[in-house]
């Protein structure tokens, strides 16, 4: 891999038409600020907003025993379809009895990966690095609930669809893996999905988002808000 | 709109998946498979007024393909299970 | 200057206008004074104004009728916004309000002139009149439509911001009034998450504008409300139920769509209007639209009014009347009995009051001048000479529909009570609930108490609560099966004046007659042929009344009648809300931005933006040829098996042979389903012992992704997984004779023949980013397939075009590659296959291994390949060399008779840049299509022309290009 920032998320010509300020996060271009963040951060306590969290590396593992090889490689505790876990920056989510998605902080992909090979032993377990197939927006607010029924016919009331649990489901005629990740005290769900109808999906979120004065945030009130739950 | 039980994702709405028929077994193509017997395995439809079994895919969520039993007036489903699950 | 709201009443309790504040309005183009909290009906009635609108069809005036949003009278034009509802609509300061179809004005209406109507609008008059000449239909359509229209939609109006939003909840309670809300509390009690919909600006139904009740009830029944575990959703219509507790629901511009596990239909009462003569006349009110004009917005409905009732509301109206300080020249009851407790003050105010008197027709020319009554026997029939009471209001208060219409559409079945008059649904589907007046009550304590245990119900049928006890459900029928009947059904005789069944479209008792007599005597087709039921009110307001006379005329119950189906919407819709917001998935590559930049057309492939070219597709084509091209093929299907189990499963999938392929090769495959019938086709590599690297068309990857997974999922899957790699990697084709020299700039592998040769597979550092790296070549030419991950797509792609500078490189696009790939005589699955192509016809038979135990398709090819296929896929050329039959023509066979037979089709087609000539490929009758150079006859644009069968690549044949 080139010395520079090479890799690029399907957002970024919003992002740069938006006139965003850009950083670099393991060989990823990305949104470090918009309106500012002072802005960003008080639309994401008081309404809803829109992140760009595509350069998190994520990984798909498939095979029967894919349960027993992840509770070796993570400390896992057992879990039902769609329920997940943290563990150490990673986030575990359980999609079919033979299925889990991982996602990890950028960079991180390929020693995850290692790290689940080792314990196959034999079994057929595939873990693939889907990072670059993938779009991921995190929507954040009071009101991200709502703007997701607006896109979106799974119920979202808390006991439906608590926070750490995940569904697969319909986005705006779009498929999308949707994982609730509260922040700060707030609703937030991430938006994974093709990385092809990511630009998509972004304006209709817009467009949905707009009675809420929807906004982009960078990464930097990202992560303000990530300390507020710290 | 119908609602659909998906054995891994639970009731979703109809629109989320795709719908492919009604489950037939296929026999396997050897030589001592007739004409007749091919022929009634790709083109002939029992039409069942009941319960049938029938094959669904969940498109827009788990991706996994099912068998429904669902009776074909009242749209009520049965169950719904994984390949050989039953 | 005389007062410009000559019937606003003093304040009324319970008013909802802020008579502190004015907003003025234009209406017909003359300018109105109203409150905040005023509709424009109310405020147009406070205004004295009785005319609203003309009649669909005879353009007669019509007024104020219903006060409810059912009727059609009321309509006007708002903006460029047609049909709106002025008995619903707030008035806003400056809003311009027209009358609609009226011409050349409300006052004046042309078309009522003359008879017109009569003559030439009986009933059925689009089936009589028009049919013949059929082709002058279109001619009398247009003119028909400017008569008969309502308003007029504005083309210029732009796109409104509509959308959508799903709800979800436990019980899903339909209507927001005493019973309703005594379901929804009773439900959340119990535990339910409840959704509570009314139409209304604000919760209470009746109780908002009936004085019935005192005004204690309803904020007592509102503030549990909002202390419950409820959504509210208020100025919400429901549209329609379906399958599965599935409720459409509007509220302005957005479109709810709800699902609930139970259903409480609390929808209320429809007042209806009676038969009588000039039963349309402006100035004729239903009681109900009397006491919202009163009790919501302080307006008197006239000067001197006449009730006509044959229950407790028109009593309860007329008192209101006498409160409010409203002239009542008389109140006339079908009934003999005077109970009411209002009876005494009306007596003592000296109020004419008529028993065992009924309407029998109005009289007035714009609007009402005077009622005509009439004694009446035990039958309901006129005794003696009527009597004529000057007044210029009617309020007729004689009948109430239980408003079924959704519980219709959800599966009710209805049932006429005699002994009621009206209609109830028996049995109601499970899960589903019907209380309050839409179930027979009608005091306000039986209402409430029928919501209550409707309530109950809904929840004990979601295992929240238990259901109440039989003994208080007995109780309770008992009470209602005491209650009052609440309306008439009597229709006086005729008197040589008009008198409407339905207002909407104009329908009169006679057309009814004439319709049965004709012969149209079912109610389905009385509705179609006389159109009745079919306007704005969808049947509300006529509905129960042609029932009535139907079965009267044809000496039947009207039970047996029967009623027509009831369809969603109940409620009339914009389109535009069930449009929504506009959500049409675009898919776009990881360079879409700079193919645009490079001002490239783009095209629609699948839910896909591809460049169809950059500008000049023959230039792109020569490109390819000389030098060397880039062309963005992202949306190629990526799918990647792992596992021992994978050659197992492409034995089967495929029709080719796979287990033998080395590592690090590549081979074309196809797929067939079991009928033998081609899928999807592409290359698969062997990138290591136990994974495999596939392609599909890009059009066809999502289906062919399904299709695989089928297979995998019911079977086939044993020790092999399946991994949708199609987003994951970007793809790009470099292609063209300098295309070596060109990557070799970005990557230290040995480019040589010998070590990269022609069907092989590499992973390779492009630029500094790790690709496999394909040498296919569907142009023809040198070709390296680069696929690199996505993120990193526009930095090997801008790599490649820089790198390839020096050597003339260019982009090309979809239109080029198509000429490319013709001139190879390679076929495309989808453009050149249909549903009926199968290998061996399409020119594939070599991959076709039949001796294979089993693959998909192999029991249908054994039997095709008996007698061979009927249809060969072939190329061919034009005798002249110019003419490009367009693709998808017939190929003909030219019959003694001179007719000519269809015997094929053109599939493709093009001009070669490279050969100079027109070349595509046709599916011909074997017998011809196996003969090279055998001519056949296209048919284009009235000509035949000729063309020559062609066998083979026309560019290259030996295929020395692609492997140099």
């Amino acid at each position: 891999m080139p010395e520079s920032s090479i890799k690029l998320s399907p957002l970024h010509e919003i992002a740069r038409d938006l006139e965003a300020t850009f950083t670099d996060v393991d060989h990823w271009r990305m949104p470090e600020r918009f309106a500012g963040v002072e802005i960003e951060t008080t639309s994401a306590t008081t309404g809803v907003v829109l992140f760009d969290e595509t350069a998190k590396g994520r990984i798909q593992v498939e095979g029967d025993a894919s349960d027993t090889v992840l509770t070796s490689a993570f400390t896992l505790p057992n879990l039902e379809v769609g329920a997940g876990t943290h563990h150490d920056g990673t986030n575990v989510v359980r999609l079919r009895q033979d299925l889990f998605y991982l996602s990890v902080p950028p960079g991180a992909e390929a020693e995850t990966i290692e790290k689940v090979r080792a314990q196959a032993n034999g079994s057929l377990v595939t873990a693939t690095d889907i990072t670059d197939g993938r779009t991921a927006i995190r929507v954040i607010g009071p009101d991200a609930p709502t703007l997701m029924s607006k896109v979106c016919g799974l119920d979202f009331s808390e006991p439906s669809f608590p926070d750490g649990h995940a569904r697969q489901s319909s986005v705006a005629r779009t498929n999308q893996l949707i994982i609730r990740n509260d922040l700060g005290g707030n609703p937030a769900y991430s938006l994974v999905g093709s990385r092809s109808l990511g630009a998509y999906l972004w304006s209709v979120l817009m467009e949905a988002g707009a009675e809420w004065d929807i906004r982009p945030i960078g990464r930097s009130a990202h992560h303000e808000l990530e300390k507020s739950t710290t | 709109m119908l609602v659909v039980p998906c054995p891994n994702c639970g009731p979703r709405n109809a629109s989320e998946f795709r719908y492919a028929g009604e489950y037939r077994p296929r026999p396997h193509p050897s030589q001592d498979v007739t004409d007749d017997e091919w022929a009634t395995y790709l083109y002939t439809r029992s039409n069942t007024l009941g319960v049938h079994t029938e094959w669904w895919f969940h498109t827009s969520g788990c991706g996994l393909w099912f068998l429904a039993e669902r009776h074909t007036k009242t749209n009520a489903f049965v169950k719904s299970y994984l390949w050989g699950a039953t | 200057m005389s007062d410009p709201t000559p019937t606003r009443l003093p304040e009324r309790p319970g008013e909802i206008i802020d008579r502190t504040r004015q907003v003025s309005f234009t209406f017909n183009g003359e300018i109105y004074p109203a409150h905040p909290g005023d509709t424009i009906a109310s405020a147009l009635s406070a205004a004295g104004v009785r005319t609203f609108s003309r009649s669909f069809k005879y353009h007669r005036p019509r007024g104020l009728l219903c006060g409810a949003g059912h009727c059609p009278n009321c309509l006007v034009q708002v903006g460029d916004e047609p049909n709106v509802r002025s008995c619903q609509r707030a008035v806003e300061q400056d809003m311009d309000v027209n009358p609609q179809n009226a011409w050349p004005s409300l006052d004046q209406d042309v078309m009522s002139l003359a008879g017109l109507g009569d003559r030439f609008m009986p009933v059925g008059f689009y089936y009589k009149t028009f049919m013949k000449p059929s082709q002058l239909w279109p001619h009398y359509e247009q003119a028909l439509r400017n008569a008969a229209g309502l308003g007029v939609v504005d083309q210029g109006t732009p796109w409104g911001a509509y959308d959508k939003q799903y709800l979800h909840g436990d019980v899903a309670v339909i209507g927001g009034g005493p019973s309703g809300i005594s379901a929804a509390l009773e439900a959340a009690e119990a535990g339910a998450n409840v959704l509570l919909f009314d139409n209304g600006p604000q919760l209470g139904g009746h109780l908002r504008w009936r004085s019935d009740s005192d005004d204690t009830s309803r904020k007592d029944l509102l503030e549990k409300v909002q202390s419950a575990r409820i959504e509210v959703y208020t100025d919400t219509d429901v549209l329609g139920w379906y399958q599965d507790n599935w409720l459409a629901a509007v509220r302005g511009d957005r479109l709810f769509k709800a699902r609930a596990k139970a259903i409480v239909f609390a929808t209320g009462t429809i007042e209806v209007p009676t038969l009588f003569d000039n039963n349309d006349l402006p100035g004729i009110l239903l009681g109900s639209a009397v006491q919202r004009l009163l009790n919501l917005y302080g307006v008197a409905p006239g000067r001197r009014v006449v009730v006509v009732t044959a229950n407790r509301h028109g009593w309860d109206l007329a008192a209101d009347l006498l409160a409010a300080g409203v002239e009542l020249a008389a109140i006339v009851d079908e009934r003999r009995t005077r109970d009411h407790p209002a009876s005494v003050d009306l007596a003592a105010a000296g109020v004419p009051i008529y028993n065992g008197s009924a309407l029998t027709g109005a009289r007035g020319r714009k609007a009402v001048s005077a009622a005509v009554i009439s004694e009446i026997d035990d039958s309901g029939n006129p005794i003696g000479p009527g009597r004529v009471l000057s007044c210029d209001t009617i309020a007729l208060s004689t009948g109430w529909e239980p408003a079924l219409d959704l519980l219709y559409t959800a599966g009710g079945k209805s049932v006429y009570q005699e002994n009621r008059a009206e209609m109830s649904v028996d049995p109601v589907p499970d899960g589903l609930y019907v209380a309050g007046s839409a179930n027979g009550a009608d005091l306000l304590q039986a209402r409430v108490e029928d919501g209550r245990v409707a309530g109950r119900l809904a929840a004990a049928h979601l295992e929240l609560t238990e259901p109440p006890p039989q003994q208080e459900l007995d109780k309770l029928a008992l009470e209602l099966s005491k209650e009052e009947r609440r309306t008439s059904d009597r229709i006086s005789a005729p008197d040589g004046k008009k008198r409407f069944v339905c207002f909407c479209e104009d329908v009169t008792d006679v057309d009814v007659d004439t319709a049965i007599a004709e012969g149209y005597d079912s109610v389905e087709l009385l509705k179609r042929y006389s159109t009745i039921s079919m306007g704005p009110c969808q049947g509300k307001m006529c509905s129960v009344n042609a029932l009535r006379l139907c079965s009267r005329i044809k000496g039947q119950s009207v039970q047996e009648t029967g009623r027509t189906t009831s369809r969603p919407p109940t409620t009339p819709v914009y389109l535009g809300v069930l449009a929504g917001q506009n959500m049409e998935p675009v898919q776009v590559s990881s360079i879409h931005d700079w193919h645009l930049d490079r001002g490239a057309s783009m095209m629609v492939a699948g839910l896909w933006l591809r460049p169809e070219h950059y500008g000049d597709a023959t230039a792109e084509v020569n490109n390819v040829r000389n030098r060397v091209g880039l062309i963005d093929v992202s949306p190629l299907g990526k799918f990647q098996l792992t596992g021992p189990g994978a050659p197992d499963l492409l034995e089967r999938l495929y029709i080719n042979q796979w287990r033998n392929l080395r590592k690090g090769r590549v081979r074309y495959g196809v797929m067939c389903n079991d009928e033998g019938v081609v899928l999807d086709d592409g290359v698969c590599a062997r990138v290591d012992d136990d994974t495999w690297y596939l392609s599909t068309t890009s059009t066809g990857a999502g289906t062919a992704f399904q299709w695989i997974q089928w297979w995998l999922q019911s079977g086939w899957g044993g020790n092999v997984h399946l991994t949708d790699m199609t987003e994951i990697y970007s793809a790009f084709n470099l292609a063209g004779p300098h295309s070596r020299e060109v990557l070799r700039k970005l990557t230290k592998r040995d480019l040589g023949n010998k070590a990269f040769p022609y069907m092989r597979i590499r992973r390779t550092r492009v630029a500094g980013v790790s690709c496999r790296v394909w040498r296919i070549g569907f142009t023809g030419e040198l070709s390296y397939e680069i696929h690199v991950p996505s993120s990193a797509g526009l930095h090997v792609w801008e790599a490649l075009m820089e790198a390839g500078g020096e050597f003339g490189i260019a982009p090309f696009g979809v239109e080029a590659q198509r000429v490319l790939r013709l001139e190879k005589g390679h076929l495309i699955v989808g453009q050149d296959t249909d549903a009926m192509s199968d290998p061996l016809g399409a020119d594939m038979a070599w991959a076709v291994k039949l001796e294979k135990p089993d693959f998909l398709g192999k029991r249908s090819l054994e039997r095709i390949s008996v007698d061979g296929p009927h249809q060969r896929l072939v190329g061919f050329e034009m005798t002249r060399k110019h003419i490009v039959p367009e693709e998808g023509l017939q190929i003909v066979k030219p019959q003694e008779n001179g007719k000519l037979n269809i015997i094929g089709w053109i599939s493709s087609s093009r001009f070669s840049p490279t050969l100079k000539k027109s070349i595509g490929l046709c599916w011909l009758p074997s017998d011809i299509g196996s003969e090279p150079g055998a001519t056949f006859t296209i048919y284009q644009d009235g000509r035949l022309e000729e063309a020559r069968v062609h066998h083979g690549p026309f560019f290259d044949p030996g295929g020395e290009r692609l492997k140099s």
